[in-house]
């Protein structure tokens, strides 16, 4: 499991695999930070609660990489590990159409550190929708995101 | 869809045909050699793809620098009609809102100045913060400040001492869109751009100098300040990490506006609402303040380089007659009169990576350049050259008015980089008399002069095609970048 990157013209294309759906939210935020990060650390020294929710696991995907672009943004910080304190799904109403719609939301505490200006690689302006995919093939989940540079 | 047929129009026009979802058919501007890498990744697709939104009208169209990008292809241009349900699609301005290049003209000789090239480069490398996450170039802002920011873009620069009243009768709408709105900005999208202001940015973002190396028109020449023989130089940013986040913000609200108003698409980075909807003029909004942070960012940016080299060369600023040429947003969605199908009509004009090309006879061109058209920025790559074209009466008919926004990419970051290490390609833009420096190597290599296409083949293609007259082009002879 893991993950590698594939040809796009402009941008980056990752393509993540994992057991189960937040180990492939942690892995999708190890490609992220491969890229963003010239030197990664293993310190520990800062937390984040992170609540993440969407209209599915693509949905969830996308927004959970954009919210480690906001901290790294931000704060300059970087996650390394992750605590799952749960995940569920919940039918919600849509606040316009009043549509009932199922909405996971996963929730973590991550560890990381606030990484140095040297430390930071290239810029992401974010996590696209375009050529999104995120797949259960038998006992493993893959996925395929586009982030521009 | 997996793929594409094209019609042959003419030499530089081929057309996809209009099949399933698609509204419009789609028209691609290229020659037969520029086609090749626009088929080779997914940019037809795309351009196909744009067809289905509602209320499109003309045509899908791609530039000649046009490739893959996400949703809209980079090069991409689509006009809608609110009147008819036409959407707004932040997937059709893009994350960097307003990304845009100047160009300033000054009364340096490069015979002159070439001994001191070095030491102008290292100033601009000093005096403008670039790279990841750079800030610093200004105090950091309070809110409401950057609230005026948002609102009064390269107006508040001026008002802060950045530059002159002259400079904003130079940028593309004054440097300020009136429908801004800063309390549309979410607070996470001020939390992210509130200290970069001022700041270059990385990827392909940079800032040069340049030496005119050939005019073409010279009446076009002489109305722009351009001279052979003496200095430019050229900024190319956008609205950091605020536009992003802005763009981000809105694609989550219009995932929901398409499903709100029944709207199918086949690419989810293309959702959208009609413009006239409280999701679409949310957006504009919020868009618009984005675009003058822009505005507001390369004005600063211009003047930075303006005193880091009145520094340098200890002269006067009459001596350096720096002067800006002009401003040009290439990733922004505006609201522009048009005449389809013989009727004029008011409609939302999306531009992702292509540049406004207006003839002359335009009200929106500013007034010095009423006799000639609107200057047109094509950037090529640090290696190569950049052309300042002209627009025309033939691009209005065409595209919309839009021409190309530069070389367009050719190779994926990790070919370039692949294709050339960083201290082969610093001894190759050495050997040509190019000064570079750059917070990163591996940026330096993604932006290698083999990553794009021949800049010199794609302005070729805009004359012929007519959606750009060729007025001079640009040497580059000093680069910074992020």
């Amino acid at each position: 499991m893991g993950y590698k990157f594939l040809e796009h013209t402009a941008d980056v294309q990752a393509e993540c695999r994992a057991v189960s759906f937040t180990g492939l939210l942690e892995t999708a935020a190890q490609a992220l930070y491969s890229i963003a990060l010239k030197k990664q650390r293993k310190l520990t020294r800062k937390k984040h609660e992170l609540f993440v929710s969407g209209a599915g696991r693509e949905e969830v995907l996308v927004r959970w990489l954009q919210e480690l672009v906001f901290l790294l943004e931000t704060d300059g910080f970087a996650a390394v590990k992750f605590h799952w304190d749960g995940s569920h799904v919940e039918e919600q109403e849509h606040p316009a159409t009043g549509e009932a719609k199922a909405v996971l939301t996963v929730h973590c505490t991550a560890e990381g550190y606030i990484c140095r200006p040297e430390d930071r690689g290239e810029e992401i302006k974010g996590a696209t929708y375009h050529g999104l995919t995120v797949e259960k093939k038998e006992q493993a989940y893959m996925a395929r995101v586009i982030f521009d540079l | 869809m997996a793929t594409v047929n094209l019609n042959r129009i003419d030499s530089t026009t081929w057309e996809i045909p209009k099949t399933g979802g698609m509204r419009v058919a789609g028209r691609i501007i290229a020659n037969e050699e520029l086609l090749k890498p626009i088929l080779r990744d997914k940019a037809a697709e795309q351009v196909a793809n744009v067809a289905w939104l509602p209320g499109i009208v003309g045509y899908s169209l791609a530039m000649p620098d046009a490739h893959w990008g996400y949703g809209f292809p980079i090069g991409g241009v689509a006009a809608t009609d609110p009147g008819e349900g036409g959407v707004i699609s932040p997937g059709g301005v893009g994350y960097d809102i307003n990304c845009g290049c100047r160009v300033v003209t000054t009364a340096l000789e490069y015979a002159n100045v070439k001994p001191r090239l070095h030491d102008i480069v290292a100033g601009l490398y000093r005096d403008i913060p670039t790279g990841v996450g750079s800030q610093g170039a200004i105090p950091k802002l309070s809110e409401t400040e950057l609230k005026r920011v948002l609102n009064e873009g390269a107006h508040w620069a001026v008002s802060q001492g950045y530059g002159t009243p002259q400079d904003l009768e130079a940028t593309e709408d004054h440097g300020r869109i009136e429908t801004a709105d800063a309390s549309a900005v979410s607070a996470r999208a001020i939390a992210r751009g509130e200290n970069q202001v001022g700041t270059l940015g990385s990827g392909n973002h940079f800032a040069e100098v340049g030496v005119v190396e050939r005019i073409f028109d010279a009446e076009i020449a002489e109305a722009y300040g351009l001279r052979e023989g003496f200095i430019t130089v050229m900024v190319h940013t956008g609205s950091r990490g605020l536009g992003y986040q802005v763009c981000d913000d809105f694609i989550q609200t219009m995932l929901r506006a398409a499903q709100k108003y029944g709207i199918a698409l086949p690419d989810r980075q293309l959702c959208c609402a009609p413009v006239d909807s409280p999701e679409g003029r949310h957006y504009v909004a919020a868009m618009s303040a984005a675009a003058n942070y822009a505005w507001a960012n390369r004005q600063i940016i211009m003047e930075l380089a303006r005193r880091s080299i009145l520094h340098v060369l200890r002269i006067k600023p009459e001596e350096l007659q720096a002067r800006l040429l002009y401003d040009v947003c290439h990733n922004i969605a505006k609201m522009e009169t048009h005449e389809v199908e013989g009727a004029s009509r008011r409609l939302c004009v999306h531009r992702k990576g292509a540049t406004r090309a207006f003839p002359g006879t335009r009200p929106e061109v500013v007034e010095k350049y009423r006799a000639v058209g609107q200057p047109v920025l094509i950037p090529g790559d640090m290696g190569t050259g950049s052309y300042v074209c002209a627009g025309t009466e033939t691009a209005l008919k065409k595209s919309f008015g839009s021409c190309c926004h530069g070389a367009g990419r050719m190779l994926s970051r990790k070919a370039a980089k692949k294709a050339k290490d960083p201290a082969t390609l610093m001894h190759e833009l050495k050997a040509k008399d190019i000064e570079v420096m750059a917070r990163s190597k591996r940026t330096l290599t993604e932006e290698s002069p083999e990553a794009y296409k021949d800049i010199d083949a794609v302005a070729d293609v805009v004359a012929e095609a007519g959606i750009g007259r060729k007025v001079a082009r640009i040497r580059p002879v000093g680069v910074i970048k992020g």
